[in-house]
């Protein structure tokens, strides 16, 4: 019987999965407050055989990937793939997975939900987010990566609210272009005109495919 | 209707004046600095292109409102 939790994975092995590590922090705090149940996958724990181990036995109803990816491979710890196409997208049937993973779903993602995932949503390129050249030591104290996070982290604190995955969609669209035009106020910060360009390529990205109406709540 | 090479020469301008103080985290490509941009788009790599073509889309956007 599925369950009202969800499964995260976090590595952290590269600069760029540390900050998706970092953000993510923000989603499990959430999680906590509203009494939802999640499992975090987080380093070396974000592998093959113990996140295909708790999708079996635990069927968690959302699953959230942080990683590295390609067209038909999401990821974890290390690069380990994870979810390869044609081998394992079974494993997502009934669940609605959100791929925080380069490109994981011009062929992974359809077949996912042709086996029977309820919804899929990923960035049909690679995800990007600006960075201070100056933070690389400090990821929390990165101004610049901030709207990127709001950007990616709304899908899932929408489906966390019981929002359907088309909503969530929606709402992390409108929030990205309510984004660049926050962003476009003003060039007093020369970084500004660069993160609004970024944006704009994440948002173009982002897609959905399944279940309009899927919900994890 | 500006032509391939119009479209990355006008991509190589707007390139140079991104800021030096970031870098762009590109899915597995990693992080790239304004120097390795400009290369990817001379070299009309698959990032390249894609650069070329977001640039594009972008300015296009922009021209009709967001």
């Amino acid at each position: 019987m599925q369950t009202k939790r969800f499964l995260i994975t976090r590595p952290n092995h590269d600069d760029a999965v540390s900050y998706l590590f970092q953000w993510s922090i923000e989603i499990l705090k959430f999680a906590k407050n509203k009494g939802i149940n999640y499992s975090d996958f987080k380093g070396s724990k974000a592998n093959r055989k113990e996140v295909t181990k708790f999708l079996i036995k635990q069927d968690p109803g959302f699953v959230i990937f942080n990683g590295h990816g390609s067209r038909n491979i999401i990821n974890g710890h290390k690069d380990e793939p994870i979810i390869i196409c044609d081998e394992n997208e079974h494993l997502l049937k009934s669940k609605i997975t959100y791929a925080i993973a380069c490109d994981a779903a011009a062929e992974l993602g359809q077949k996912a939900v042709d086996k029977g995932a309820n919804a899929f949503i990923r960035y049909e390129g690679p995800f990007c987010f600006v960075r201070d050249a100056a933070k690389e030591c400090t990821p929390s104290r990165d101004k610049f990566v901030v709207p990127f996070k709001k950007f990616s982290n709304e899908v899932i604190i929408s489906l966390l609210k019981g929002k359907t995955i088309k909503e969530a969609y929606e709402r992390s669209q409108k929030i990205g272009l309510d984004l660049i035009k926050e962003y476009s106020a003003s060039d007093a910060i020369p970084e500004y005109k660069d993160i609004r360009f970024w944006l704009f390529w994440d948002k173009n990205f982002q897609k959905f495919i399944g279940e309009e109406i899927a919900s994890f709540l | 209707m500006i032509s391939k090479e119009e479209e990355k020469k006008l991509v190589l301008a707007r390139l140079e004046t991104m800021s030096d103080n970031i870098k762009v985290s590109i899915g597995s490509e990693g992080e790239l600095s304004k120097e390795d941009l400009i290369e990817h788009v001379k070299k009309g790599d698959k990032l390249g292109k894609l650069v070329i073509g977001m640039q594009i889309k972008y300015l296009r956007s922009l021209k009709s409102g967001l």
